[in-house]
């Protein structure tokens, strides 16, 4: 017979030993449905291979199709949202952990802090918003993990063209010239 | 034309993916 005591250990263990990725994205669906299929796909090859997914822990748009797609897939999905938004009633009611925070930075700041990579999909102003905190974060070497533009059916060429522009104007490196 | 997994020139910082797998892949979950 296993011991309370130690089902809970390796319960713990798995917690530890599980790898997460947070995905940034929109709360809107966007006019391609190839947006919308992108963040299933996503969704569900998460879940498949064992990585938890953490996001923002709404139920529409680009957030609720990679959310329900881990879920389909059996996965564990770790929503993180604030309060303002429980309150105008666009949390999913399914997701395996829902942790509500107190602002928008407070919800950025957990989500940062549980993941070990960062997957962007399409999204608007607070998807670019977290995307560029993360870089940003990462040129200071406040952390390493990686970030990864999921670059869906051309939607960010024009800003990677820009980002091309920043670079040669030597804009993108971090303090004393390196990053 | 821009390389699969790489920004252009932005040394790399800003990893750039096509695909859910290559994307895993990218952030060394692959």
């Amino acid at each position: 017979m296993i011991s309370r005591a130690r089902l809970y250990s390796e319960s713990m263990h798995e917690q530890i030993a599980k790898k997460s990725v947070a995905v940034f994205c929109a709360s809107a669906s966007g006019v391609r449905p190839e947006y919308e299929v992108a963040a299933d796909e996503l969704g569900r090859t998460l879940a498949q291979r064992g990585i938890g997914l953490i996001y923002g822990g709404g139920k529409t748009g680009l957030m609720g199709a990679v959310a329900d797609g881990a879920l389909a897939a059996g996965g564990h999905v770790v929503g993180v949202i604030p309060h303002v938004l429980v309150d105008l009633e666009v949390a999913h009611d399914g997701v395996s952990e829902l942790h509500v925070t107190s602002t928008m930075h407070t919800r950025k700041a957990l989500m940062a802090e549980k993941a070990d990579a960062f997957i962007i999909l399409p999204g608007g102003y607070g998807t670019f918003e977290e995307m560029f905190e993360v870089l940003a974060w990462q040129t200071l070497k406040i952390h390493s993990k990686p970030v990864v533009l999921l670059n869906v059916a051309g939607f960010y060429d024009t800003m990677l063209e820009f980002l091309d522009v920043c670079d040669r104007e030597g804009m993108l490196r971090g303090i004393g010239g390196f990053c | 034309m821009r390389s699969r997994g790489n920004a252009a020139g932005n040394r790399g910082i800003l990893l750039v993916a096509e695909t859910a797998d290559e994307a895993l892949g990218l952030a060394g979950l692959g």
